[in-house]
């Protein structure tokens, strides 16, 4: 079984910005990536490092700029979340005449045992997680 | 801002709350600690944690029915091992990885465009 998590975000810039961010190497070391490849045709690869060490690979299944993308996602290494095995679908929609954007990122197929919870109630789980992980390394 | 549409909310909550009950304990937390590098027996496990075989194995099983222990068999004795996934999942989904991700985003957009404070 899996599932589907998706966030919204208002961004006060113009999409051709966001959508910039989004598909370019420069782009996502701007905010998600510590390293970033992209080749940005349908197919290609879009793969990245977080600054936690985790690398994220992934291929572009559309590109429809500057509104639409989708691209796969999976974690090198990981059973659960292999690469292919879910994907990553972002749209873009155009407010204040064009002055910003709505962001809708749709993340698909994830399994259900790894849906997370946002909350404050997690403060203290993520506190011992911490510890452990950095113990356990990965 | 912010509007999270994950499915079946109700069913996140008890997810969470499983998930606290099986870690929330100190001896649990040990066990994940001292597994978490290598693979261990239950002696050794028990031995490090303070504990008897028998109490130790009963974590054991809480942390393999919540997936954070995986167990090999190597001849007669069972490894135990914190599962580097399920630990690296659960860390990044904890972090609110895309709503931290898509902040960061509105962040660099929105200096791009002249617009953050």
């Amino acid at each position: 079984m899996t599932d589907e998590l998706r966030f919204e975000v208002r961004i006060d810039a113009p999409c051709e910005i966001v959508f910039r961010l989004l598909t370019t190497a420069d782009g996502l070391r701007e905010w998600i990536a510590a390293e970033a490849t992209v080749d940005l045709r349908p197919g290609r690869d879009i793969t990245w490092t977080h600054h936690n060490g985790d690398v994220v690979a992934g291929t572009w299944l559309l590109i429809e700029p500057p509104l639409r993308l989708s691209f796969s996602y999976g974690w090198v290494g990981s059973r659960d979340i292999a690469p292919g095995s879910t994907t990553v679908d972002v749209v873009l929609e155009p407010l204040d005449d064009g002055a910003a954007t709505l962001v809708v990122l749709t993340h698909r197929g994830l399994p259900v045992r790894a849906r997370d919870e946002h909350g404050s109630g997690w403060a203290y789980f993520l506190g011992e997680l911490a510890t452990v992980s950095a113990v356990g390394g990965r | 801002m912010w509007v999270n549409h994950g499915s079946d909310l109700s069913l996140d909550t008890e997810t969470a709350a499983a998930r606290f009950r099986v870690i929330g304990h100190p001896s649990r937390l040990e066990i994940l600690r001292f597994t978490g590098d290598r693979e261990r027996t239950v002696g050794e496990i028990a031995e490090t944690v303070g504990l008897t075989q028998p109490v130790t194995s009963q974590h054991l099983r809480s942390l393999r029915d919540a997936g954070l222990v995986r167990v090999r068999r190597v001849g007669n004795r069972r490894l135990y091992r914190t599962d580097p996934d399920e630990i690296a999942r659960i860390r990044m989904h904890l972090d609110a990885l895309w709503p931290t991700a898509l902040a960061d985003l509105k962040r660099a957009a929105e200096a791009h465009a002249g617009t953050t404070e």
